[in-house]
């Protein structure tokens, strides 16, 4: 089961995700942002995967579909804190050609 | 360790029962020699099909049902993913990277069932469901064998 946690730091939405990331929380992650997206003056877009113990492509895409709308708006999106486990599914899927990853939140958000 | 066992379950098509089938395999994978990285491979592997199942073969429909096979035969995993669903127009199109029919996808499905299992074969017909048989034989079989294990 999944556990999320969001954050607004100015203008960047840090997303903290844990547990088995799969179509269930593809659902979950899609819908929590696409409203915060909505409604607050977010313009980048953070994935905090430190606690993640297992993600499929599902889950994948959804990061993909908020990197759609992110980059369309002239925003970046991120990727902070790849557990080992977790790795080769990311690598296989290529999402690092698009999305900059980061070791901690704290260069995430000052990456400028 | 055991070298033969057989575990058939069906499950309603919900994504809630997509860690069900996970969890499912990785305990028969975990019965035979495989690595706790192999064991890994599976269950992202079943993850794809069954996903693939619920979100493609019946559209969410939650009345469905997917069923699971995993068998553990002479140390070799066999996980059979089927469904009587929609069914797949053409497999092989189906089965190259970034092929789909969401934007919300990336269409890795099968690249991901490939590239975590040494077999993976595809049978579908349209309008009466898909069947995904896939085969893993650990990697560490023999030093676990060379152990007396």
């Amino acid at each position: 089961m999944a556990a999320m946690e969001y954050e607004l730091v100015g203008q960047s939405l840090v997303v903290r995700l844990a547990g088995e990331l799969d179509l269930v929380a593809a659902a979950r992650f899609k819908e929590a942002v696409e409203e915060i997206l909505d409604r607050r003056p977010v313009r980048h877009l953070y994935v905090n995967l430190a606690g993640a113990t297992f993600v499929d492509s599902a889950f994948l895409g959804s990061l993909l579909g908020r990197y759609r709308r992110i980059s369309r708006e002239g925003g970046r999106m991120g990727i902070i804190g790849v557990p080992p486990q977790v790795r080769p599914a990311l690598e296989l899927s290529g999402i690092f050609r698009t999305m900059d990853e980061f070791s901690t939140e704290r260069d995430a958000l000052s990456a400028g | 360790m055991v070298a033969h066992n057989r575990v058939i379950v069906e499950l309603a098509a919900i994504p809630e029962n997509v860690g069900v089938a996970r969890l499912m395999a990785a305990m028969v994978a975990a019965q035979g020699e495989f690595s706790v990285a192999e064991v890994d491979e599976v269950k992202l592997a079943v993850s794809e099909a069954v996903t693939n199942a619920i979100v493609h073969g019946y559209r969410g429909d939650a009345r469905r049902t997917v069923r699971l096979e995993a068998t553990l035969a002479d140390g070799t995993l066999e996980i059979v993913v089927a469904d009587d669903g929609r069914g797949i127009e053409d497999v092989e199109l189906a089965r190259q990277a970034a092929v789909t029919s969401d934007p919300e996808r990336m269409g890795l499905g099968f690249s991901f069932m490939e590239a975590h299992m040494d077999e993976v074969r595809v049978e579908s017909a349209v309008g009466r469901g898909t069947r995904v048989t896939m085969r893993k034989r650990p990697s560490t079989r023999d030093l676990a064998a060379a152990r007396g294990s």
